[in-house]
């Protein structure tokens, strides 16, 4: 699947992104937040948009070591990557974790 | 005899805490010094993390957790073997965190006893000690 405009940051170490269409406000500043649909999304940084990404399917073993809802997984920059799904738990990004 | 050897397999002998595990050679794609690896929050204890290889994003597991071995020895040269399960469309590649990539072996299918749960199939009395045979397409089932 290759999809276009995600928005990239980084949170406790690994790099994030979600697909452009889903995100409704980008809050900048020393606690990053991204608001999609009704969650919020806390960022240490916020990296950008890129236009493209070539996102793998997940498969079943990555699934159900991290059952959360995912578009799947990409590379940039030499770095791994979890694309996610509009609807996945912010709270994964909530102070505290992981 | 011909037939005996025949039906042999080969096996990557692998040490992970205070465990060998014995894992079929045909899925191994690459054993690589351990990757650095990005942990997620919201994964199960099993998972490490995400790292990159080839320009792939790669989920990496600890075989250790998923024996649920006790603690062994320091490992002198940790590695990521790099493993594809399923096969077609459904093919995943995963790294396998472990201490420590041994031997190659080969094991007839006789000389295993069935045993174990999880992802272990049996066990196999080798020169070098009991190691747990493996079968990593148990890691999809849900």
């Amino acid at each position: 699947m290759r999809g276009r405009g995600f928005l990239l940051w980084r949170r406790f170490g690994a790099l994030w992104a979600l697909p452009a269409f889903a995100v409704q406000a980008v809050v900048k500043g020393a606690n990053p937040v991204i608001r999609a649909g009704e969650a919020e999304f806390f960022a240490d940084e916020i990296l950008g948009v890129v236009e493209e990404l070539a996102v793998q399917k997940p498969g079943k073993v990555f699934e159900r070591f991290w059952p959360h809802p995912c578009l799947g997984l990409a590379v940039v920059a030499s770095e791994a990557l979890v694309v996610l799904a509009p609807g996945a738990p912010a709270e994964l990004f909530a102070k505290g974790e992981p | 005899m011909v037939a005996a050897a025949e039906a042999t397999r080969r096996y990557l002998l692998l040490a992970a805490g205070d465990r060998l595990a014995a894992l079929e050679a045909r899925v191994v794609r690459r054993i690589v010094r351990a990757l650095p690896v990005t942990p997620l929050p919201g994964a199960r204890p099993a998972l490490l993390g995400l790292a990159e290889f080839a320009g792939e994003p790669l989920p990496v597991l600890d075989l250790a957790q998923l024996l649920a071995a006790g603690p062994g020895p320091p490992p002198a040269f940790p590695v990521t073997v790099v493993v594809r399960l399923g096969s077609g469309a459904s093919a995943e590649l995963v790294g396998l965190a472990a201490d420590a990539a041994l031997d190659l072996v080969s094991i007839a299918p006789g000389a295993v006893t069935p045993s174990g749960e999880g992802i272990v199939v049996g066990e196999v009395a080798l020169p070098q000690g009991t190691a747990e045979v493996l079968d990593l397409s148990r890691l999809a089932a849900p």
